[in-house]
């Protein structure tokens, strides 16, 4: 089993925790470090009207493999330095001020400065499957081609101030209200030291896993294999197993468990439509894990509709399994397909953002658009 | 806290009651709302309403930001210190999926169009002057010290999508609880209960933004 925290030490794992370090099993590290991992392709070009006179339009592209977990306005200098250094001509560049750029999609659609990058690309990819596309290919990544301008930003529809310290005011934001729809409190997030809370927003910046979930650790819900009704013994690890239950409070636990939270922090982003946000118990009402088709079927019925019972026996066939159900539509999550039966706690833990939030986006099936 | 069920109920609740008051100093910031929904998802309505602002010049610093065109569009060309160019804002109260709880946003512009900036917005007729004390103001927010939430930042409208300024509901909700315990209740009639819930919330956000423009 791998555990937090240690890959970069030498000393002894049980050195480094305190009551609130968790040791966090294989499986979850493995899709939290998949999930850090994601990237996808941008394709910058500045809008022709606006591209300032002598540019070199031989380098009118800048290519980028940018986390899913990270944000625009963190790519900015990147490529404020490809274009101005490169492309602008040297005395145009130097009257060019980058406090009035941004972004709209090949297609038009404003890109939000606040969204993480996989959003944006995996609200993009779910806005094309409305349109009809003949040369469309599901199999392969397509980079999202993004236009920069360079003024005049429609402030009506754009949040102002596309800054670091404006996005990290959000970010921080956004962990603080998973806190809340998890528990009901932001204590957990509170209770960090502030130089634990900014070394989450630097992990982000510096994109680095280790950091970051060095703290994330603490306030995450896990997703250990034991579940809800039976106390099981913690995932085994060289630091815990000598170590009674009660001279570690704080060590791994049902009670903080990713199916005991009173909500999964989660998101439903429709192709043409609004962003849903409504309470998730990880257990539905018959007491089994939710799943992603209970999920959807309770908020869009109509693109995932409920699965019909399967008819009775007969004599000809003893087991009959329900009819197989059309499906209009599909469920991305970090831009992966996801099974109806995903648990919706098992998303909270594992394949959230960084910002806390599961972000599920919904497109629709081409033979159907 | 209140289910969205019951935020809708008492936000028609309210506007009924409402609509057909007379202007007074007591109900001007309770009238004048309008039901909205989404045009196709269920669940995603809110209260919206127009209302007008001044800005107030306190001859402060507050006005030499780094904002040219406030100068240019001061069309009240009267002494400096008297400054009353009308503020154009659209009002919203949702309801804080989040939170459970309503959340009131707001967007302003100057007469031509303009998004204020936060100064500006801070320095108009929709805060009291005391909004500042004890805060700290970044281009994106205001803080009060030591809250786990800026009091007043920016954030999209939970139905329209459209960017706006909004106060955290958090300290709103409080204060709201707090005071719901010293009325006596019908305790059977839950449509009395959401109706003051709405009232008494409206009466605390009062304390701090003005609605009575």
């Amino acid at each position: 089993m791998s555990t937090y925290g240690t890959t970069r030490h030498h000393h002894s794992p049980a050195a480094n925790y305190s009551n609130r370090d968790r040791v966090t099993d294989y499986h979850t590290t493995l899709f939290r470090r998949l999930t850090w991992d994601g990237t996808v392709p941008l394709e910058i070009r500045v809008d022709p009207k606006e591209l300032p006179a002598n540019s070199d339009r031989n380098l009118e592209c800048y290519f980028v493999q940018a986390p899913r977990v990270s944000y625009l306005p963190l790519l900015m200098p990147e490529i404020r330095r490809f274009f101005m250094d490169l492309v602008f001509d040297e005395t145009v560049a130097k009257d060019i001020k980058d406090d009035e750029w941004w972004f709209e999609t090949a297609e038009g659609t404003l890109v939000k400065w606040h969204w993480p990058v996989g959003l944006i690309y995996d609200n993009h990819t779910i806005s094309a499957s409305l349109k009809p596309s003949t040369s469309r290919s599901s199999a392969n990544v397509t980079p999202l081609r993004l236009i920069l301008h360079l003024a005049s930003p429609p402030n009506d529809k754009l949040l102002l101030s596309p800054s670091p310290d404006a996005c990290k005011q959000a970010f921080m934001g956004q962990l603080k209200e998973a806190d809340f729809i998890r528990w009901g409190s932001t204590k957990r997030m509170t209770g960090l030291r502030q130089q634990d809370q900014d070394g989450l927003w630097e992990g982000i910046k510096e994109h680095n896993f280790d950091d970051y979930w060095r703290v994330a650790s603490k306030v995450t819900p896990t997703t250990a294999p034991t579940r809800a009704q039976s106390p099981a013994p913690p995932p085994s690890s060289a630091s815990m197993v000598n170590r009674p239950p009660s001279a570690d409070p704080g060590g791994p636990s049902e009670r903080d468990g990713a199916y005991n939270v009173r909500s999964i922090p989660v998101r439903l982003y429709l192709p043409d439509g609004p962003v849903i946000q409504d309470l998730v118990p990880p257990m539905a009402d018959d007491n089994t894990p939710r799943t992603l088709s209970h999920y959807l079927t309770d908020h869009i019925p109509l693109l995932f509709p409920a699965p019909p019972p399967a008819p009775p026996p007969s004599r000809t066939n003893l087991h009959p399994r329900p009819p197989p159900v059309p499906r209009p539509a599909y469920a991305l999550v970090q831009g992966i397909v996801m099974p109806s039966e995903t648990e919706m706690a098992w998303l909270g833990g594992c394949l959230a953002g960084a910002d806390g939030w599961v972000n599920v986006c919904i497109g629709i099936n081409s033979q159907h658009s | 806290m209140l289910t969205r069920l019951q935020f809708d109920r008492a936000c028609k609740l309210f506007i009924q009651k409402y609509e057909n008051s007379p202007p007074s100093m007591a109900t001007n910031a309770l009238r004048g709302w309008l039901w909205n929904d989404h045009p196709s998802i269920s669940g995603l309505g809110y209260l919206s309403r127009n209302t007008n602002y001044l800005s107030r010049d306190t001859g402060s610093s507050v006005y030499m930001d780094s904002d040219d065109d406030y100068a240019e569009f001061d069309e009240a060309a009267a002494p400096i210190h008297i400054n009353t160019e009308s503020l154009m804002s659209q009002q919203y109260v949702v309801y804080s999926a989040t939170f459970q709880v309503p959340c009131f946003y707001l967007t302003m512009y100057h007469s031509n169009g303009a998004s204020l900036s936060i100064n500006e917005l801070l320095a108009s007729t929709l805060f009291g002057p005391d909004i500042l004390r004890e805060a700290d103001t970044t281009s994106f927010a205001l803080t009060r010290r030591s809250t786990t939430f800026p009091l007043l930042s920016q954030g999209d409208h939970p139905t329209t999508g459209r960017p706006c300024w909004f106060l955290h509901p958090c300290e709103t909700t409080a204060a709201v609880e707090e005071l719901l315990k010293e009325v006596e209740m019908v305790e059977n009639n839950e449509e009395e209960y959401l109706l003051r819930w709405l009232q008494v919330w409206f009466m605390v956000l009062g304390s701090v933004v003005n609605l009575a423009a």
